[in-house]
């Protein structure tokens, strides 16, 4: 019988066993007889304790593991049970007031930068932004590029049809709203384009 | 009513929780002070300072601090993906 269904707090649980020649057996045999046997749950540290007699002086020694109990848990009560189910209903809150929290400020800060970015946008790029999530800067080197939502692989070298020639990722290292990616992108792309271009990665 | 006009500069600090904004007088020199340290230590963490107009027209790049730069955004290091 398992000693988890005797329903008691502890059990007594005596170990006998016979080492044989080294330390090692000792300690071998004494993890085997834990592994291998059902009821030798032990009281570890009168075990260990025992071991640390026996270890030195013995070359053959018969070792007896004493004060061995098992320790089961003792039943739920309908008490316990719904102070344990009102406990896990607390933490569900909790955890959902956070996750609310956490949701508020994520669009909070969208709506910082969405605002930044348009604050930065010519008319027709504003204008563009909001039609189709994307907007085009033009270089003083004549070429132009589309930036689409996003902050990474948003990049797009683009000809004078506007046809996408060229995908490029460079986006900042820390974690921001894709707006104030984009508003980097922009702001980059204007002003030192070669660097930009020297960062980006090139996808096709 | 008139409209009240605020004489001074703005800079616009990009981060995880939108932008932080930190403003000065440019006759204030405690204010001017502030930014200044503020801008001198994002650039030593890779920030790109740039210039703008509050009508949104292309800017430029911004080496050092310029107490009467009407708007600047520092905007986090880049890195290719």
């Amino acid at each position: 019988m398992s000693p988890y269904s005797t329903g008691s707090y502890y059990k007594y649980v005596p170990i006998t066993y016979t080492a044989s020649t080294t330390t090692g057996d000792i300690w071998s045999a004494w993890s085997n007889q834990i592994q291998q046997t059902t009821t030798s749950f032990n009281n570890t540290a009168a075990a260990w304790q025992n071991w640390i007699n026996y270890n030195s002086i013995a070359t053959t020694s018969t070792i007896e593991f004493r004060n061995n109990y098992v320790t089961t848990p003792p039943p739920e009560t309908e008490e316990a049970r719904a102070a344990h189910l009102e406990r896990e209903q607390a933490q569900l809150r909790q955890w959902q007031e956070a996750e609310a929290e956490r949701a508020r400020q994520h669009e909070e800060a969208k709506a910082q930068a969405k605002k930044l970015l348009e604050e930065n946008l010519s008319t027709r790029q504003r204008s563009d932004y909001r039609k189709r999530r994307a907007f085009t800067v033009h270089c003083t080197s004549g070429r132009r590029y589309e930036i689409s939502q996003g902050q990474a692989g948003n990049v797009y070298e683009i000809d004078k049809e506007g046809k996408r020639i060229h995908k490029l990722c460079a986006h900042p290292r820390m974690t921001v709203p894709d707006e104030d990616a984009m508003l980097a992108q922009k702001l980059m792309l204007e002003t030192e384009e070669e660097r930009f271009l020297q960062i980006a990665n090139r996808h096709w | 009513m008139g409209t009240i006009v605020r004489k001074g500069g703005i800079m616009a600090v990009q981060g995880v929780e939108g932008d932080t904004k930190i403003i000065w007088d440019p006759e204030n020199p405690d204010e001017v002070k502030n930014a200044r340290r503020t801008f001198d230590d994002l650039r030593g963490k890779g920030f790109n300072a740039y210039s703008v107009k509050r009508t949104g027209e292309q800017g430029e790049i911004l080496r050092t601090f310029d107490p009467k730069a009407e708007k600047i955004i520092m905007a986090p290091p880049m890195a290719g993906g």
